[in-house]
């Protein structure tokens, strides 16, 4: 009687590293969320969910008995990647707006009070010193 | 949230060129302090409740709230002190300049605007 020890164990490590992936991808996002690179790419995580669930699908083959962890791990690796997918690339995406303000246009004055209820005016800024606007949802 | 976030670590590199960073969102007073507090971003925060602003910048998304209400396009817009009008302006999908972009790459994109810093 032989058992195919090696095909077995691969496929642990396999759904293991499976796992560790795409559970690590969802934690490097959260934590490294300051880092430039994380930040400008967030398609990345998407890149790691559809590896761990290439390297889930090739447990599965490996597994020849005991095959749940191999499925679980496929199961994970696949809901997440079709969650990431659906966030990056439906949710995340708003669209245009043909009325938004053009490159050159003038911007429209306005005067809107700060977090302790003093009002900024967006004229004090004109030939003091460049200003970002960040239009953010809010509503958290 | 990234984004901001993302402003707020480069914060004191606007600092030093001069560059004033300001939130824009439909919050209470009191929730954008909580948000500045929380997440420890060190611009300024206002508060444009009705939209009217945000309407006026043309970056409402009609009924993309959660509860159907409307809501504001993530947006930036760069604008320099001399200039009428804004050098760039990004929202998603991002065009030119990534969605998560520091202040470098805004100075990069945005030649002119360190310029005149």
């Amino acid at each position: 009687m032989t058992t195919d020890f090696g095909a077995k164990g691969s496929s642990g490590w396999l759904a293991a590293l499976s796992v560790g992936l795409a559970i690590g991808a969802v934690g490097a996002y959260a934590l490294l969320l300051r880092v430039a690179i994380v930040r400008n790419h967030p398609e990345g995580y998407v890149v790691a969910f559809a590896l761990a669930t290439a390297l889930a699908a090739l447990a599965v083959v490996r597994a020849r008995a005991r095959r749940w962890p191999a499925w679980l791990a496929l199961g994970l690796s696949s809901l997440l990647l079709v969650a990431g997918a659906w966030f990056n690339f439906v949710v995340a995406r708003v669209p245009e707006a043909p009325t938004a303000l053009r490159v050159g246009e003038r911007p429209p004055d306005f005067t809107l009070p700060d977090a302790a209820g003093r009002p900024v005016s967006l004229a004090d800024y004109r030939g003091e010193k460049p200003v970002v606007l960040v239009f953010y949802r809010g509503y958290w | 949230m990234a984004e901001l976030q993302g402003l707020g670590a480069q914060l004191s590199e606007a600092e030093r060129a001069g560059v004033e960073i300001i939130a824009v969102s439909p919050d209470p007073n009191e929730r954008s302090q909580q948000v500045a507090e929380g997440l420890r971003l060190g611009y300024r925060f206002l508060a444009d409740r009705d939209l009217a602003v945000t309407r006026r910048y043309g970056l409402v998304h009609a009924g993309g709230g959660a509860d159907g209400q409307d809501v504001p396009r993530p947006a930036t817009v760069v604008l320099d002190r001399r200039r009428p009008g804004p050098l760039a302006r990004r929202g998603y999908p991002s065009r030119g300049v990534p969605a998560h972009a520091t202040i470098s790459t805004f100075t990069e994109r945005c030649p002119r605007l360190i310029r005149y810093v």
